[in-house]
């Protein structure tokens, strides 16, 4: 470190001079030292508290949330005020064991090989010596900085707590991190309502219903997730989404097998074909009903527009499909009905049929019989009853079984609603993970 | 701070008086013994330290020469024992004889016992290939060395003052001998290595000597000028910072207190630190200087703690040796204590 220009030239002939020449090049030493070593503490801390900082305002801003100035302004001064703090505890504990004049007197005089002049000088024994010639040079008491290990950590902490605070951070879903482990049926569901918002399908409204009371299942405590009274829920939410979800898409259906009609339809009984696609319980989107509503509002339909109001009605139902499969399909449930269906394939095999012969009766199948209406008929009018005969199509309405859309129960000919949901169910979504190692544990 | 009120200026004289005779006792040295300066140096040094010397060299690399050459120059009294496998320590010591005498009180001859003074009592012995003699006679060494007397028959003969021993030993040809246990050889303040002439030096030799000639030696100095001289080495100013040094260095020494020492089997005694301050005390005055500093130390090291280390048998296998033990210590330990900050790098030690 060379810290000190030399001392005044050579022809010091005062030996007080001398000496305060060599003593203000001491203290100086002294001083660097002693700043290396305060530095030194102080850094590392500093270089930590950027780090947490940093860390802090990551998290904060992934979760969501928005840092204000104000606390933008504590996250910076904090590092600081940590390292001053720190600093001053260390300069405190190390105040005996600094570098003293002497200290530096003894590095002078074993860098500039004095033969301990310079200490037994400052003893009293002897004279202190000249000090070095000047010739432009420094005294050099053999210490050098390392830039490197000074610059580092303040410019590593630094930029990254700056860069914690405004690199731009993509907003992600809350719940993401949460989805692994969550209940199948909750996965599902939000899929589900994901597959839904991406097509644009459904209300917002009604998806934010859905998406509110799986978000007040989701802040619970995630060792509740997994009780039975949790897990029912998530069924019961999941047959809910997945009951509105059909029933609009049979709107869909029956809008696009009317739309063959509306040719020869008024263009208020169009509009009133197309009322049922609003009315469910999980409507069509707004703006996508707007714009059938308005091709079908045409007080002439061309069969180009037909086509297209068709089209754009079989799209939607389509789409409609694609987000119930992610409802309909499990993929533990599909297997096992796999293997149950694999069986009875089996036994079904042209090379010859294995024993028991036809499928069981109420035997899990991957398509059950829906026993709910797939359309509603009534009657438009009632004093035009009278002009029809028995057994004609009067009409196509829309609109949803108003008695008990979504009942799974057992309802006619003891065939099951819910055909594939009994031990399975039970099984994958009643059960917790640790009560299924029990059980299988018990089984084996 | 008012300096020590020995270091006035007739101090400084004395030491300045001290210098230049020292100086010319190692020019007289210097007529006898071509290119050994370093040899000379430690000689001289030892003097000084009031320390006895053992010189380990080939034959013929004038290790006698020099002990006749100093006896000369500086007017003791010398004498040479040529240790042998038969010596007794009577032969050392001296003998009581008996010796009887005419007794007109009593009218009959009366026999007393009167101590005979052995080669010890000199101011310089050369003990000449001390390895040569039995631990018994070695231990009779023993006492002389750090008693500075011997003890015949229950009674004490104080040694001539100064008394040096400078003994040497042969490297080769060790079959019969009885090396010097570990307390003897800590005994002795420097252990010299007499090295080989070069060229030039054998060449100087063969011009300026011929065989059985004895070189012309000047008295410069006078036994009580020495033994002056000596007082003055011990009143030199050793920095507190240079016999910290020197603790530790020697703690260094030690297996398990330093990385160097891994292979040192038993490390250096507190009397190696007394000696190393005492030579380095030595070389300031050599030097004409009113205190110690840690180059004293540094070259007094191997000389002082190169013979008091014992290493184990994983030094022999790696072929390390003493002497470069000692030259790992003097870059291992840092000549100031303080250690130095991670920020800063050193360029010197």
């Amino acid at each position: 470190m060379r810290v000190s220009k030399v001392p005044p030239k050579h022809g010091l002939q005062s030996p007080r001079l001398r000496q305060e020449a060599w003593l203000r090049e001491a203290r100086k030493t002294a001083l660097g030292v002693n700043a290396a070593r305060w530095l030194g503490a102080v850094l590392p801390v500093f270089a930590g508290v950027c780090l947490l900082s940093g860390c802090i305002a990551l998290l904060w801003r992934g979760s969501g949330k928005t840092i204000s100035d104000g606390e933008a302004l504590i996250l910076v001064s904090l590092p600081a005020a940590l390292a001053l703090l720190w600093g001053f505890a260390a300069f405190w504990r190390t105040r005996k064991r600094r570098f003293s004049t002497v200290d530096a007197l003894i590095r002078l005089d074993i860098t500039l090989g004095l033969h301990s002049r310079l200490e037994s000088a400052f003893a009293g024994v002897g004279e202190w010596p000249e000090p070095p010639p000047l010739q432009g040079a420094r005294v050099d008491d053999g210490f050098q900085w390392r830039w490197g290990r000074l610059v580092a950590p303040v410019m590593a902490g630094s930029a990254f707590l700056v860069a914690a605070l405004l690199v731009p951070i993509p907003s992600r879903p809350v719940h993401a991190a949460t989805r692994v482990g969550m209940p199948l049926a909750w996965a599902q569901v939000e899929e589900s309502l994901e597959t839904l918002r991406e097509e644009e399908l459904a209300a917002p409204e009604a998806l934010a219903d859905f998406e509110r009371k799986l978000d007040s299942l989701r802040q619970q405590e995630s060792d509740r997730w997994h009780l039975h009274s949790s897990l029912e829920a998530g069924a019961t939410l999941r047959d809910e989404l997945a009951a509105a979800a059909t029933a609009l898409q049979r709107q869909l259906d029956l809008a696009a097998a009317t739309s063959e009609q509306f040719p020869a339809m008024r263009p208020e009984d169009r509009l009133d074909a197309l009322d049922g696609l609003k009315a469910a319980a999980l409507p069509l989107d707004p703006s996508k009903l707007d714009a059938l509503q308005q091709m079908a509002a045409q007080a002439e339909l061309t069969p180009g527009q037909l086509e297209k109001l068709q089209a754009a009605l079989k799209e939607n139902a389509q789409k409609m499909a694609g987000a119930l499969a992610a409802l309909g399909e499990l993929p533990e449930a599909d297997s096992a009905l796999a293997e149950t269906e694999g069986t009875a394939a089996a036994q079904d095999a042209p090379d010859g049929p294995g024993p028991g012969g036809d499928h069981a009766p109420l035997g899990q199948k991957a398509n059950p019989v829906s026993l709910v209406p797939a359309t509603q008929e009534a009657l438009p009018e009632a004093d035009s009853f009278e002009r029809f005969a028995l057994g004609e199509t009067l009409a196509v309405t829309t609109g949803t079984h108003t008695v008990a859309p979504d009942d799974s129960s057992s309802t006619a000919g003891g065939s099951a609603a819910s055909p594939g949901r009994g031990g399975e169910a039970v099984w994958k979504e009643q059960l917790s993970p640790a009560e299924q190692a029990l059980l299988k544990r018990l089984l084996k | 701070m008012k300096p020590p009120a020995s270091m006035d200026a007739s101090f400084e004289e004395a030491l300045a008086n001290a210098a230049l005779k020292m100086g010319r006792l190692r020019g007289e040295l210097q007529k006898v013994l071509f290119g050994q300066e370093a040899l000379i140096e430690g000689v001289l040094i030892g003097l000084l330290a009031r320390g006895h010397l053992l010189l380990e060299g080939l034959p013929g690399l004038g290790k006698t020469e020099l002990v006749k050459a100093l006896s000369r120059a500086i007017g003791l009294e010398a004498k040479r024992i040529q240790f042998t496998p038969d010596l007794l320590p009577g032969d050392i010591t001296g003998n009581p004889i008996l010796h009887e005498q005419w007794d007109e009180t009593t009218r009959r001859n009366r026999r007393e016992f009167q101590f005979a003074p052995g080669p010890l009592f000199a101011n310089l012995v050369l003990a000449d290939e001390i390895n040569r003699a039995s631990p018994k006679t070695q231990s009779a060494l023993l006492e002389a060395m750090q008693e500075r007397r011997v003890t015949v028959m229950g009674t004490a003969h104080p040694l001539p003052d100064p008394f040096f021993v400078i003994a040497t030993q042969n490297p080769i040809e060790l079959e019969g001998t009885y090396p010097l246990p570990e307390a003897q050889l800590d005994r002795f303040l420097f252990k010299l290595d007499v090295p080989r002439a070069g060229t030039a030096v054998l060449e100087r030799i063969i011009l300026d000597r011929g065989i059985g000639e004895e070189p012309a030696v000047e008295c410069v100095l006078t036994g009580e000028e020495l033994a002056a001289f000596a007082t003055l080495a011990r009143q030199l100013h050793l920095p507190p910072s240079v016999a910290n040094y020197i603790a530790r260095l020697v703690d260094a020494t030690h297996p398990g207190c330093s990385p160097a020492a891994q292979s040192v089997r038993f490390g250096a005694s507190p009397r190696a630190a007394l000696a190393l301050a005492a030579a380095s005390r030595a070389r300031a005055l050599l030097e004409g200087r009113l205190n110690a500093g840690f180059e004293d130390v540094a070259a007094v090291a191997l000389p002082v703690l190169g013979h008091r280390i014992l290493l184990d048998y994983s030094a022999r296998i790696s072929g390390q040796t003493p002497g470069s033990l000692v030259g790992q210590l003097l870059e291992a330990v840092p000549r100031q204590e303080h250690e130095t900050p991670r920020l800063l790098k050193t360029q010197t030690a």
